[in-house]
């Protein structure tokens, strides 16, 4: 199991240039993701799975709103993608997509929501969600989408 | 591919392991069984949806179960049921065989994975 460091990050990056990796997968590799979620277990998860397979390099993880102003504030904004709990209490979700949009609009942004609600779907969107997934979602379709949105970064 | 009975599979199966949440999480459910499966690779981690459980339940025959509902009866064999809440401030519960509970007020998947540990230290029962 990778290491949590004290700034909250897991994964590879502690990995040396000593690993035999291609072009395309040295890419992936180096790739951050900050994951904001107060559900612990399924962010923790959602790392484990992202990292090996995924590829990403380096996982971010906040449990709230504050968490990931501060995670960002640490790292200047530098991910290749964040995935966002819009169910998070006080409308915090939207909050940060709000900030994410507005302060490192180069981070695409994968919303996730238990509701299937259309409306919350354009609202997120309209916030700046590069796309909205619903728990309903399959672990596939999770990780197809990140790939994607670490493809286009 | 070999044919294999079911008893014979569970031999070479340490532990096996069986996440149930409401098809509405699926994505918990997936993601959960994955990073145990990551993680932990000599359990057998399967998902199902909580229509049907029991069915699963007596098909599957878990050691532990990871669900999002509480246990509604001991079965003999399983040895370990978590309820795991899709409500983030709501404790994970961890029923043992025997009636032993215990409870984490902030659910992490290091508790979850002790849980599995703790099965897998188990002695296993011989075969014939």
């Amino acid at each position: 199991m990778s290491d949590t460091t004290k700034d909250g990050r897991t994964g590879s990056s502690a990995r040396t240039a000593d690993a035999a990796v291609g072009p395309e997968e040295e890419a992936v590799w180096t790739k951050r993701v900050l994951l904001v979620d107060d559900h612990g277990v399924f962010r923790e998860v959602l790392g484990i799975v992202l990292e090996h397979h995924a590829g990403f390099g380096e996982i971010f993880h906040a449990g709230s709103l504050a968490e990931a102003r501060q995670t960002l504030g640490e790292r200047n904004g530098d991910f290749n993608l964040a995935v966002v709990d819009l169910d998070l209490p006080d409308e915090e979700g939207f909050e940060l997509l709000s900030e994410l949009r507005a302060d490192t609009p180069s981070v695409p942004v994968v919303g996730v929501t238990a509701s299937t609600d259309q409306e919350l779907r354009a609202r997120a969107l309209a916030a700046g969600a590069g796309e909205v997934l619903t728990t309903t979602a399959s672990g596939e379709e999770i990780v197809a989408t990140a790939r994607r949105f670490v493809g286009s970064a | 591919m070999r044919a294999e009975s079911t008893e014979s599979r569970k031999r070479e199966v340490h532990t096996r392991v069986l996440v149930a949440m409401e098809d509405e999480y699926r994505a918990y459910r997936e993601m959960i069984a994955a990073g145990i499966g990551v993680l932990r690779p000599s359990t057998e981690v399967k998902t199902a949806g909580l229509d049907g459980l029991e069915r699963e339940l007596a098909r599957l025959d878990p050691q532990v179960v990871v669900c999002s509902r509480p246990e509604t009866e001991e079965v003999e064999g399983r040895l370990v049921w978590v309820e795991l809440p899709l409500d983030p401030i709501r404790p994970m519960k961890i029923r043992h065989r025997g009636g032993h509970l215990s409870e984490s007020v902030d659910p992490t998947l290091e508790a979850l994975l002790a849980v599995v540990d703790g099965v897998e230290r188990l002695p296993k029962p011989e075969g014939p």
